[in-house]
């Protein structure tokens, strides 16, 4: 009797595995999939719904998953929320994204596919609610690529671009690296810090016009320092010992797949192979949408220097596109600036 | 693939089926399996005896000190419960060796191998019309595990039918995306004796 009862109760609870709502309020908190060519992507959004602005998150990678730091909002995106929702998804391939796939499904078309159902998911769960899209790092390859790719992204309001990583030429990067070395050598030297480090820098710089060898790529680097070390910013934090528990006890989190297992490297390597020797910026001239560039100065993975030849090669009027250089941040600029970062994007999207 | 994995199940099962084979299992067990501990689910477990034989051993003093062993077949059937993420079912037949004290104090390890079903809840889907619609969602995995028990036999001491055992597991499906999924699984059961070996 004992033991009938045990199997009712289990098959209970997997039928009644709650429901979610899709509300329009102030402080939403909604998980669901997306299910695309019998894969099933997880969906979170969270904040306010009610402002009917919902801004899609296209994290870093490739390879990376995103929800877990969602979940203690390891990006500092909590004062978005409270304006604006905010979507979150394991990409392909990532985190805690299922099902049973050929590997040759990670591609960058099908990336493509995966975030306009999502935008159609949204669209229709929400009430069509105005969508914008955030990303960062090589997030915003995959963003510039959707936006340049479906002609249908028009319902697409506004892109927020955080230091986004569109040229993936390593040669012509580090043109962009050697500028950005001399720039910030020049800068030093004019606030008088530390002259004689940054002038022997300069010297460098001058005598190595193109950087290519692993050795002239160590010295570069030991001018700037790691992040933290000495003039670029951290990078995001790891996670508080309170809060991987969290993530692994608490959560709608299965921490395995997104940490303990090849899917990153495989899924890392696929979509590397793909895009390797590209770049998108030639092709920016076709955006029109209203565009946020948001760079952080010491970012010494993108340097500015590059996110602003990206700004400018961004078809939209400009009126309609920005360029925001923050004094206080490297790559991950709301890591090291979140409320500046959380004021620029609300009021982006606020205007849009 | 799904071919394979049948004969293999059929084999293990075969295996029991030789010998002084009864349907009955020697234990019938119960357990609490939580997905990282606190994701909930249970399972219900058939324990057959394919072998028990004594170790004997003489400690320093010259004394003779007895540990019973144990080869096992264990038909589990389960679930879990993964708020947000999956509901998954499973089907896992393990294979055990274990031993146990003359106080019943007993340690296990073992592997299984088997099937997942998942279900997967609030998804949705865009159709070729452009709607968006509610679908049902799940997939089918094979499925392994390899685990260590620790426990105690009130039998062996006090001839009570009772069992008690802690079983942390690392467990698997696969294929996967886009190769395996891990679970961690920490099973508190207890196991009732419906028959000597």
């Amino acid at each position: 009797m004992r033991i009938s009862a045990y199997i009712f109760l289990l098959i209970g609870l997997t039928l009644i595995s709650c429901e979610e709502n899709f509300l329009l309020e102030e402080n939403t908190n909604t998980q669901f999939n997306v299910r695309i060519n019998d894969v099933e992507l997880p969906v979170l959004v969270r904040g306010n719904t009610a402002s009917k602005k919902i801004i899609l998150f296209v994290n870093d990678g490739p390879g990376l998953p995103i929800l877990d730091h969602a979940h203690i909002d390891l990006m500092n995106f909590k004062d978005i929320e409270s304006s604006f929702a905010i979507a979150y998804f394991d990409q392909r391939g990532t985190g805690n994204a299922q099902g049973v796939i050929n590997k040759g499904s990670l591609t960058l078309k099908q990336y493509n596919e995966d975030i306009f159902d999502i935008i159609r998911v949204l669209e229709a769960k929400y009430d069509q609610p105005d969508i914008f899209i955030m990303s960062h790092g090589f997030g915003s390859y995959l963003s510039s690529f959707f936006l340049l790719s479906y002609e249908d992204s028009n319902s697409v309001k506004g892109w927020i671009n955080l230091d986004g990583n569109l040229l993936i030429q390593e040669s012509t990067v580090w043109e962009y690296k050697h500028t950005f070395l001399v720039n910030i050598a020049v800068e030093e030297i004019g606030l008088g810090n530390n002259i004689a480090h940054w002038t022997d820098a300069l010297d460098w710089s001058a005598n190595n016009p193109t950087i290519s060898k692993q050795a002239q790529k160590d010295q570069w680097r030991s001018y700037l320092g790691n992040p933290s070390e000495f003039i670029i910013p951290s990078e995001q934090r790891d996670l508080l010992t309170r809060e991987a528990f969290d993530i692994i006890f608490t959560s709608s989190y299965n921490p395995f797949p997104a940490l303990w297992s090849r899917n990153y490297k495989i899924t890392a390597e696929r979509i590397s192979e793909e895009v390797n020797g590209t770049n998108l910026i030639p092709e920016l001239s076709h955006l029109t949408l209203p565009t946020l560039n948001i760079w952080g100065r010491y970012d010494d993975i993108i340097p500015p220097e590059l996110g602003e030849d990206i700004y400018d090669a961004i078809g939209t009027p400009s009126a309609d596109k920005y360029f925001e250089v923050l004094l206080n941040s490297g790559h991950q600029p709301f890591e090291n600036e979140p409320s500046l970062v959380s004021q620029k994007v609300v009021d982006f999207v606020g205007k849009y | 693939m799904m071919r394979k994995f049948i004969f293999v199940l059929f084999v293990i099962l075969s295996t029991s089926t030789m010998g002084q084979f009864s349907i009955i299992p020697h234990n019938i067990g119960i357990s609490y399996l939580g997905e990282t501990v606190t994701h909930p689910g249970g399972k219900i477990s058939l324990m057959y005896n394919l072998a028990q034989w004594n170790k004997v051993k003489k400690s320093k003093r010259g004394l003779a000190k007895t540990k019973r062993r144990n080869t096992t077949l264990n038909l589990n059937f389960g679930g879990l419960y993964h708020q947000r993420y999956q509901t998954a079912l499973f089907f896992l037949p393990e294979i055990e060796f274990s031993q146990s004290n003359k106080k019943g104090w007993h340690w296990a390890t073992g592997i299984g191998v088997g099937y997942m079903r998942t279900i997967i809840k609030n998804t949705y889907e865009v159709q070729d019309d452009g709607s968006v619609e509610a679908v049902n969602s799940g997939h089918n995995y094979g499925m392994t595990n390899i685990y260590f028990t620790y426990g105690k036999d009130l039998y062996i001491q006090n001839k009570k039918r009772w069992r008690f055992f802690l079983k942390p597991q690392f467990a698997i499906a696969f294929p996967n995306f886009p190769a395996v999924t891990g679970y961690f699984l920490m099973e508190a059961g207890i196991a009732y004796k419906l028959r000597q070996f």
